[in-house]
């Protein structure tokens, strides 16, 4: 009889120390020898710099090295290398790291970094992506042309331009003749932060025999370890990077983050361990934040309520530097049209270079941008065609069959859209009434909004695991997934679990990883770490498996083929009770006379994404994305027409995620999402003023969803399976964040019967909406 | 952290601070007292703020007391803002209190760091404005006792040696009626955008505002219009817009607009409340 392991609420591993404040993150570690770095960073937006006066902070006492620019002049990055460690010759937002000191301790290094002048010409700055594309912007990257890039991505030299993807699929313009119903929008947000608990930090060694060790915050120490090895001419192996546990990362934590400094400034001062960590608000602008966005919409719709085709203009604001922002604006035109059947379709996807602080991934990787735009847009087509924007949900989702805005089939795998939009109106009470009076200040209000992401990430994104036993018979399950706080390395170990059907206790989990030591695995992102480690860690179980029973048919004398592994136990299948232990056989299987044989099992699994292509440069057909995860979220708010503040009292959410692992994880992580998701919408964002200088760089004035302010959380799943995820499973690490700013936005145009088409949701952009749409009448 | 050295004394009694002051200011020190420690900190970290020396006044026995007694309330400056709204002798400063910062850090913020610190908020001034309460003062030539609407003007129009000691509330005005609003932004744990205080005493309304304009005030005129039963609801409301003393500060919080909207809602609400007019 199997037990069954998946599909069950197992508490995860690293609950207690994290509930009890145990969990030590990196700035906690020790080091021996350790010196401290602190950053001046710039004033200005877009300045040349003139001049750098580092003398007084040079002899400032417990000085070791102050650092400019100048000591390593040279862009790098992930998709498109374009940032230097510290600025060069110019300061491109408000920020930006220009130099560096060095010292003995953090308070001589915080004291000196004060010392440093700095003089600046000040320069126009490009304050918005629309305004990046105009002829009279200033370019903020000459040397575009010169900068190394992914085939991918397609910068245009002396433009803004970092990347242009282009979508074209069926005939738009024969679309747009036919179309019964047209609405034409405009959409726009601002970037914005990530808010991880933990800061970002990262202390860098160089010792004598040139080994280069890293420890950083970081979701991917492999793509540290690669990029410090291209970048600064290092054979790869002699670098190993070091991801302890990171208190958050929201992808804010990946690609090349503070460790190109960190390794530039050990290498100033012999190689000593130098340790970098960010202040808040140093992570809230100096470190990348989340994308902004401005976008064009057309949708035509046929006398039935029929989608017939769409165009789209993405204008991504990625701010000063796109090194990984190229690749969100990439992947917000794979996902164009959100989850619906758009047989016509031109998308322009630009990813644009502005004056504001840059980004990077963030939750939802472009698809939170686009689904923001889509379901407002979908709620205004139903206002025009006068059907209920639930019903024209249904009539467009995407289903089994249908094509991607890349023009990739549908396949068997294709979650059931539509029960999840009807479940989570149900959650809603969506026959109720998308907007009700309660008295005459007050309305209740509804909106919905649906999600669909895929990973858009490298098509030969790998992953790996190796499992080794210990003489107890229980077992290490070797992974080089990071701890973010997303408990994959629970569901990991239940799927060995579940594997080698051998009791959860006895399955083990590196929680740190070690890229000298741990398998390759390309990147803790894009919610594919429990579908390919998980395929990995099932491909490891049955190489021990068979390894298991190779030793136990030569002591057993029987067929490799009449063996079972269950019960920490290796048994003839139709003999049970002719058996050897695991751990008589793990390490090598002893006789009597002390003749050893088999030696240790070592399990080895591994997983590349399969049947993954790049697209077409003109009309972005391929085959990019992994799998599809859809959903349907909504929110119920309670809307205060006195003052235009709001309660959200309520939010939805129905996703189709294959299978669930681990339920209560599966509900933590999506209930997460959420949040996320409506914070994103109701206040964050950064505000500049009109030198684009960030006004809210704090956490007093960079507002987050507080303990109160949260609503009652519904979240259901649908499990149509995944044929090759691990036991059906696909990704819903990011996925809730994505229709809640569509869903929360519309439930507010519903409450004052206005189009809102910007974030963040704040009182006053309503009643500035509501007050100019009054004026329009 | 912060990064620059300063030197730290703790004053037993007034007249002990109040010398380390000018002794210190005499060697060209740069000298703050230290209270709570909340914005000395938060600039402090940031480098927005210089000193050379702090001096802490809470150990001064007369800057801790709270208590009541049969003619008044007596608030040493040193008592924490959630001390106050606890003890609750006086309603409308609780109230007014409440919004302040959050509760972890009401802890630590006191009465007269919120009256004197950098901050333009100040909202424990507002219903001490309308309470006509009187402060007590540690200055050169002794302790002096004084009206805080002669004190205030845009902020405590003190000396920089001066020492805020207590604050008196004459126990006559605790029980009269009153009404209170705070408008922010969006997050309840936020500054004010709008901070409108009222108190009726005598068949007058008294009012107080802060975050409107650039400053707190209370001021006569607007409750001469407020208290004109010859003008209609709207007419008052009108011309308390018209007449504020400085124009609505539009800022990254709040714009003039939406802020002026808020405040005629709120002042409609206050007149209902508090019927000014038949």
């Amino acid at each position: 009889m199997t037990k069954s392991f998946v599909g069950k609420s197992i508490k995860r591993n690293d609950g207690l120390d994290k509930i009890s404040g145990d969990q030590k993150y990196l700035d906690d570690l020790k080091f021996g020898g350790l010196l401290y770095a602190s950053i001046l960073s710039s004033p200005h937006a877009h300045a040349e710099i003139l001049n750098i006066d580092i003398k007084e902070a040079e002899n400032s006492p417990g000085v070791k090295r102050v650092l400019t620019g100048d000591y390593h002049p040279h862009a790098m990055g992930l998709y498109l290398g374009d940032k230097p460690p510290l600025a060069v010759q110019k300061v491109r937002y408000y920020g930006e790291p220009v130099a560096a000191v060095i010292a003995k301790s953090k308070a001589d290094a915080e004291k000196a970094v004060q010392k440093i002048r700095v003089k600046y010409k000040k320069l126009n700055s490009v304050s918005s992506s629309r305004e990046s594309l105009k002829k009279e912007a200033p370019i903020l990257h000459q040397n575009l042309k010169n900068y190394n890039h992914i085939p991918d991505v397609v910068p245009q030299p002396n433009s803004n331009i970092a990347n242009l993807t282009k979508i074209r699929k069926g005939n738009y313009q024969k679309a747009a003749k036919e179309a019964k119903y047209v609405i034409k929008e405009k959409f726009k947000f601002p970037p914005g932060d990530h808010v991880a608990m933990e800061n970002r930090s990262a202390v860098a060694e160089i010792k004598a025999n040139g080994d280069v060790q890293i420890y950083s915050t970081t979701q991917a120490p492999f793509v540290v370890k690669e990029l410090l090895a291209f970048n600064f001419d290092i054979p790869t192996g002699k670098i190993n990077v070091i991801a302890p546990p990171i208190g958050g990362g929201f992808g804010g934590k990946a690609g090349l983050q503070l460790e190109g400094l960190a390794y530039i400034l050990s290498k100033s001062v012999g190689g000593k361990p130098v340790k970098i960590v960010n202040k808040r608000e140093d992570d809230m602008v100096s470190s990348p934040g989340h994308i902004g966005l401005e976008a064009n919409v057309t949708i035509t719709a046929d006398e039935q309520a029929n989608i017939t085709g769409m165009d789209l203009q993405y204008y991504f604001d990625a701010g000063a530097y796109a090194d990984y922002a190229v690749n969100v604006s990439r992947a917000a035109a794979i996902s164009a049209t959100g989850p619906y059947r758009v047989d016509n379709l031109n998308c322009d996807s630009y990813c644009l270079y502005t004056n504001h602080p840059f980004a990077t991934a963030y939750r939802g990787f472009g698809h939170i941008e686009l689904a923001y735009v889509i379901e407002r847009s979908i709620d205004i087509l139903a206002k025009k065609i006068d059907i209920d924007p639930v019903k024209l949900r249904l009539i467009n989702a995407i289903s089994k069959g249908d094509t991607t805005p890349t023009r990739s089939l549908m396949d068997n795998n294709t979650g059931d859209l539509k029960a999840c939009i009807n479940k989570t109106a149900e959650l809603i009470n969506w026959d109720q009434g998308s907007v009700v009076k309660i008295d005459n200040d007050k309305v209740i209000a509804r909106g919905m909004g649906l999600l669909w992401k895929s990973p858009a990430m490298p098509t030969n994104t790998d992953a790996g695991a190796i499992l080794t036993f210990n003489n107890d018979g229980s077992v290490n399950l070797h992974n080089s997934i990071v701890e973010i706080g997303q408990g994959t390395k629970t569901a990991l170990r239940q799927i060995v679990a579940e594997k080698l059907q051998m009791p959860l206790n006895k399955v083990h989990i590196t929680s740190e990883v070690n890229t000298k030591t741990g398998p390759h695995d390309w990147a803790t992102a894009a919610s594919r770490s429990l579908m390919m480690a998980g395929r990995a860690a099932i491909n490891a179980s049955e190489d021990a498996i068979q390894q298991l029973k190779n030793t136990a048919a030569r002591v057993l004398r029987c067929p490799v083929e009449d063996l079972t592994v269950a019960e920490q136990k290796v048994f003839m299948t139709d003999e049970p009770n002719i058996f050897i232990k695991v751990r008589d056989l793990c390490l090598g299987y002893v006789y009597e006379n002390g003749n050893a044989i088999g030696g240790q099992i070592i399990g080895r699994g591994n997983y590349i994404a399969r049947k993954l292509s790049s697209m077409d440069p003109k009309t972005g057909e391929g085959r990019p994305a992994l799998e599809w995860t859809l959903g349907a979220q909504a929110v119920k708010i309670e809307f205060n027409l006195r003052n235009y503040s709001y309660e959200i009292k309520k939010a939805a959410s129905t996703m189709d995620v294959g299978k669930v692992i681990n339920p209560d994880l599966a509900r933590g992580q999506v209930t997460g999402a959420m949040a996320m998701g409506l914070s994103f919408a109701r206040s964050e964002g950064f505000s500049f003023n009109s030198s684009n200088l960030v006004q809210n760089d704090t956490l007093r004035d960079y507002k987050i969803l507080r303990y109160g302010e949260h609503p009652n959380y519904y979240v259901e799943f649908i499990e149509t399976p995944q044929g090759d995820g691990p036991f059906g499973a696909r990704g819903l690490g990011e996925q809730g964040v994505i229709g809640m700013p569509g869903a929360l936005a519309n439930a507010i145009s519903n409450a004052v019967n206005q189009e809102i088409k910007e974030l963040p949701l704040i009182p006053e952009l309503i009643y500035k909406n509501v007050k100019e749409g009054h004026n329009d009448d | 952290m912060i990064s620059f050295d300063f030197d730290y004394y703790r004053a037993e009694n007034a007249k002990e601070a109040l010398h380390k002051y000018l002794e210190l200011s005499e060697q060209n020190q740069n000298v703050l007292y230290y209270n709570g420690g909340t914005e000395i900190v938060t600039y402090a970290r940031k480098n927005k703020i210089k000193f050379s020396a702090l001096i802490d006044i809470q150990n001064i026995p007369e800057c801790s007391v709270l208590k009541s007694n049969e003619k008044q309330i007596i608030i040493g400056s040193s008592v924490p803002l959630n001390m106050i709204i606890e003890k609750n002798y006086f309603p409308l400063l609780s109230n007014s209190c409440r919004g302040i910062a959050d509760h972890t850090t009401r802890n630590q913020i006191t009465i007269g760091g919120n009256l004197a610190g950098k901050l333009p908020y100040k909202e424990a001034v507002l219903s001490l404005l309308v309470a006509n309460a009187n402060l007590k003062v540690m200055t050169q030539n002794g302790i002096t006792i004084k009206k805080i609407t002669q004190l205030f003007d845009k902020r405590l129009q003190l000396k920089p040696e001066d020492i805020l000691l207590q604050i008196h509330i004459d126990k006559g005005v605790i029980d009269l009626p009153y009404f209170q609003i705070r408008e922010v932004k969006q997050s309840e744990i936020d500054y004010p955008i709008m901070h409108l205080v009222a108190l009726k005493q005598n068949d007058k309304i008294k009012t107080s505002l802060s975050s409107l304009c650039a400053f707190p005030f209370r001021d006569k005129d607007l409750e001469t219009i407020i208290n004109d039963n010859k003008l209609t609801r709207l007419e008052k409301i009108d011309q308390v817009v018209n007449n504020l003393p400085v124009p609505i500060s539009s800022n990254y919080r709040g714009g003039k607009d939406y802020k002026e909207m808020l405040f005629r809602n709120s002042l409609n609400s206050c007149l209902d409340q508090l019927g000014s007019e038949i």
